[in-house]
């Protein structure tokens, strides 16, 4: 069997094994037909992996599927960029179907299985299906089966805060959605049925004003989706909500479909993105990141944690694809597809630790049953192999070598240091903004990622959940230490990356002792093939571990070792009285206090009518007004202030309904004629 | 000498002669307060006494506790080893990228910070707050300031900047303010004055101290000497910007390198009797004003970054 032959059964077979997995999860009324719907389930994402793998390392030209239903109107096209996002998301769901075969049965009162298994089939298929799709029809159609799947998802649980965050989700999703939908009726002048590579060759006939709004509401469409700050706020609070494996899946793979759709609208029509645009993706960005990797270190929730290091690293993504298209514009070609190369890179990275850490939450909620950090702590001797992966995932989180995600943060750094050498005064500002809130960015990854394993896992236990907590059950725990081994492998051979990537990895190599005349410029960002420092500084890492331990093994030679209380003053000390995480980031807080504000309000009633002086207190505390006080309510309440007034029409006068179809028929007949 | 060799002689310089450091700083600092002060090689025994002694681990520790001082010593073992302190061009030199000497750093730190949160002391967590806000913020400023430099030797590896040190400097004095800003991190990252308090163990104020708190015996001793081992490499990597001679170079004779040891005990002896002088003529910092301290570290990394971008890098 050839390549394409692969990729031709692979693909389609995946899909079909889904609606399989789907059918068995609705029909199933006991265990037995559910672990059949997730072996279909693994069986599809196997089958579909080994077909994106094949495409990528056979290095396949763009392939058309087998022929489509009428209704999508045009073919399913796999091609390099949409391989690779398929190889992420067939990856990730294989590993979330191993941890579901168990997850779902054991947490089965929690999260009914005959709706999860169904659901998180469907929602596969959706982004599978938006990965193929070559028609505007079909990409709408699957993008939504996508969005409505993961709502369902998001509220698996039926409690009312659950409930809650998926209509914000659902509120934006639609939205996005809608933005989409006009987005692409103004490129493909109204007509359903138009290709997406289409949607770029009327784009030059367009007036100015249209071709804006299209770019504006494609944009929305894509970075709502992806978690792009403002429009960040459900993030948090949906992606914590559904099951663990399905978590996985929507921080893991279902972001990065935004952010494969922003890539494929613009590449076809606007592969020059106006510099406006460019810098506000960045600045977004990067801005968001910020405010992310801030919100982590405060969460209390772990898997809330997690989520609100996806927006970061998402953040931190769009600033690279923001400066990339910059360079791209301002004649660095090279520099533009080195950036982009280590924003691949960052994305697969993201994929493999981000997943490893929703399942590895999982995990732990199976095992303490609860994901509230400063109820956890002590589980590193409870779980010592689930606590080996998770530190791991933590690390490459972090970014720390070796893993992938430093790996791409090297490549980054070395491009920003090239943007340098370009001359070009608007490159080098925001190249230096870059490396600076890169190296933030960095540090306060650590700190979220070391708070999270730290309090999760180390210490003692803070509950009897915590306390009673045992290693979880093989296939929760192997999904997790698989992860992690791929984290790792990533970092390591990071350099031969290329042939999985959509684009080789190059780095910009960078000359600037001469100063730089702009022809010379060109030729300072040369393409340099990328250096195979990872793999020698993982190399050297490991060889110093050795150095370390022989040393600690040959100098003590004695190693008697005695198990005594923490020192405690003479006081027995417990759990109660540890560092928690909020103390742990509480210096953080007080020197970000310019952004992290928060607000406190002191009540104070009087315990009898008569007397002031003797009163009751109360003090709530809480962060101050972010994204959802200030922007999302007040668009709320615009929307329902309208809705208000329309009610005006139904006022239930018959001669009036009447006037107004009088009216409406003759506004349509003059529209029309 | 091959670079390979080069690169092990200088971590075996450094290693050795990484006790020598606090010993120093200790007996500056004695002579400048009118005190006698311990003996200098004092850190050489209390590193070889602590080895000797039992292990007690605590009863709340799990692996993490173990396996921490490996891998915090391996983290300052690798960085004397790529950075340029007493030889340049070593085999692993190329490893000097200021990404990779930031992250192996950070590496070091993370792994103290949990093991000091691991035992549930409240000291230690209280320590490891502390000491993982000042790795953070510290982060940009080490990144900022390395990059200045970068841009002035045309290369992203500590090794290459040893080309713009010394007289470099005086041709381009924008440099300075990212040598300062260096020196800046060099004492956070070292818990010295003015962000920690090397000598106290009042609980209040310490922060090094604090995670080392439920170590004893041979972990104890590694943490000391991985503790000495960074002060040395940060102290011999500004001596060598400020000064970068008597640097071994492949090729050097066995002789050369006889000679590179005292001048490397020079480099330390000054570096650690200017951090003597910092330590007696300031008080440490409260916490809650450290930021001025990383933003100020930060600034002074921008500002040579600055001026370098705007001067086309001359």
């Amino acid at each position: 069997m050839t390549a394409g032959q692969a990729v031709a059964a692979g693909l389609p077979g995946a899909a079909l094994l889904w609606v399989f997995a789907a059918i068995a999860g609705l029909a199933a009324r006991g265990p037995r037909v559910r672990q059949l719907a997730h072996a279909l389930l693994a069986a599809g994402s196997a089958s579909g992996l080994l077909a994106s793998l094949a495409h990528q390392l056979a290095a396949l030209p763009p392939l058309k599927l087998a022929a489509p239903p009428i209704l999508f109107g045009a073919p399913f096209v796999v091609d390099r960029l949409s391989a690779f996002f398929l190889m992420l998301l067939h990856g990730v769901s294989l590993m979330a179907a191993w941890f579901g075969w168990r997850y779902g049965e054991d947490e089965a009162a929690k999260y009914p299985p005959r709706l999860v298994v169904p659901l998180t089939a469907v929602f596969c298929l959706g982004m599978h299906g938006v990965l193929l799709s070559s028609g505007a029809a079909s990409f709408l159609l699957f993008w939504e089966a996508m969005s409505v799947s993961s709502f369902f998802l998001v509220m698996a649980d039926g409690t009312a805060d659950s409930r809650k965050a998926a209509l914000l989700y659902l509120a934006v999703a639609q939205a996005g959605a809608l933005a989409l939908l006009v987005g692409i009726g103004v490129l493909g002048g109204g007509s359903a049925r138009v290709t997406l590579a289409a949607l770029g060759t009327g784009l030059p006939a367009l007036p100015p004003a249209s071709r804006t709004l299209a770019l504006g509401l494609v944009a929305f469409a894509f970075t709502s989706k992806a978690g792009l700050a403002p429009f960040h706020a459900w993030l948090p609070e949906a992606h914590p909500r559904a099951p663990s494996q399905v978590s996985a899946l929507m921080s893991g793979v279902m972001l990065k479909i935004a952010v494969y759709g922003l890539l494929r609208f613009t590449s076809i029509c606007w592969p020059a993105l106006p510099d406006g645009w460019s810098l506000a993706l960045a600045a977004l960005g990067l801005g968001g990141a910020v405010v992310a990797v801030i919100s982590a270190n405060i969460a209390r929730d772990i898997k809330r944690i997690l989520a609100w290091s996806s927006v970061e690293n998402l953040g931190l993504v769009f600033a690279m694809f923001g400066f990339s298209a910059l360079a791209g514009a301002h004649g660095h070609p090279r520099l533009a597809s080195a950036i982009l190369g280590a924003m691949f890179l960052h994305v697969f990275a993201h994929a493999l630790f981000k997943a490893g850490l929703f399942l590895g939450a999982g995990a732990v909620l199976h095992g303490a049953h609860t994901a509230k950090i400063e109820d956890l702590g002590g589980l590193a001797n409870r779980m010592p192999r689930l606590s080996a992966a998770m530190l791991a995932l933590a690390l490459a989180a972090a970014p720390l070598p070796p893993f992938g995600a430093f790996a791409a943060e090297w490549l980054l750094v070395e491009s920003l240091l090239a943007s340098f050498g370009t001359g070009e005064l608007l490159l080098v500002a925001v190249g230096a903004v870059l490396l600076t809130g890169v190296a933030f960015l960095a540090g306060m990854a650590v700190f979220a990622m070391v708070r999270l394993f730290a309090f999760t896992f180390l210490a003692e236990p803070r509950s009897a959940g915590a306390r009673l907590a045992a290693e979880p059950p093989a296939p929760l725990r192997s999904p997790v230490a698989v992860l992690a081994l791929a984290g790792l492998a990533l970092g390591v051979l990071a350099p031969w990356a290329s042939p999985l990537l959509p684009i080789p990895l190059t780095r910009a190599a960078w000359t600037v002792s001469a100063p730089p005349a702009p022809a010379a410029a060109r030729a300072a960002t040369a393409a340099a093939p990328v250096s195979a420092l990872p793999l020698a500084l993982a190399a050297a890492l490991a060889g110093a571990l050795v150095c370390a331990w022989l040393a600690g093994r040959l100098l003590a030679p004695g190693r008697r070792v005695r198990r005594v209380r923490t020192w405690d003053c003479g006081q027995p000390i417990d759990a109660t009285m540890e560092y928690t995480a909020t103390g742990f980031s509480a210096p953080l807080r007080f020197f970000l206090r310019d952004i992290v504000t928060a607000e406190k309000h002191l009540v104070f009633s009087r315990v009898h009518p008569a007397n002031p002086w003797i009163t009751r207190g109360s003090m709530e505390f809480r962060k101050a007004a972010g994204a959802v006080e200030r922007i999302y309510l007040p668009i709320a309440g615009f929307i329902e202030g309208v809705g208000a007034r329309l009610k005006l029409l139904q006022n239930g006068v018959i001669q009036f309904y009447v006037a107004l179809m009088l009216v409406t028929l003759m506004l349509t007949l003059w529209v029309a004629l | 000498m091959s670079p390979a060799l080069l690169t092990l002689v200088q971590g075996a310089i450094v290693v050795a002669l990484a006790p020598l450091a606090p010993g120093l700083v200790r007996r500056f600092k004695a002579v400048l307060q009118g005190r006698q002060g311990p003996p200098t090689l004092l850190p050489y025994w209390t590193i070889a006494t602590l080895f000797r002694k039992e292990t007690v681990v605590s009863q709340s520790a799990s692996w993490v506790f173990l396996a921490a001082p490996t891998a915090v010593l391996a983290s300052s073992l690798l960085a004397a080893c790529v950075l340029p302190l007493v030889s340049r061009g070593g085999a692993l030199a190329p490893l000097s990228h200021l990404l990779a000497v930031s992250g192996i750093w950070m590496l070091g730190s993370v792994f103290l910070v949990l093991g000091g949160l691991d035992p549930g002391s409240a000291f230690g967590g209280m320590g490891a707050s502390r000491e993982m806000t000042i790795s953070a913020f510290l982060e940009p400023a080490l990144v900022v300031s390395l990059a200045a430099l970068a841009i002035a030797s045309g290369s992203p590896a500590v090794d290459a900047m040893m080309d713009v040190a010394g007289r470099g400097l005086l041709l381009r004095p924008w440099l300075l303010p990212a040598v300062g800003g260096l020196a800046l991190v060099a004492l956070g990252e070292n818990a010295r004055y003015p962000v920690d308090n090397p000598a106290t163990h009042l609980e209040l104020t310490m922060v090094h101290e604090a995670m080392l708190l439920e170590y004893s015996g041979p972990h104890l001793a590694i943490l000391e000497l991985a503790s000495a081992v960074k002060l040395a490499t940060f102290a011999l990597l500004l001596a060598n910007l400020l000064v970068p001679a008597g640097l071994l170079r492949a090729g050097a004779g066995p002789l050369a390198a006889a000679a590179a040891v005292p001048a490397a005990i020079a480099k330390l002896a000054v570096t650690m009797g200017g951090l003597a002088l910092v330590e007696s003529g300031m008080a440490k910092l409260r916490l809650y004003r450290l930021p001025e301290f990383f933003f100020g570290a930060l600034f002074l990394g921008l500002t040579s970054l600055g001026i370098g971008l705007m001067a086309g890098f001359k």
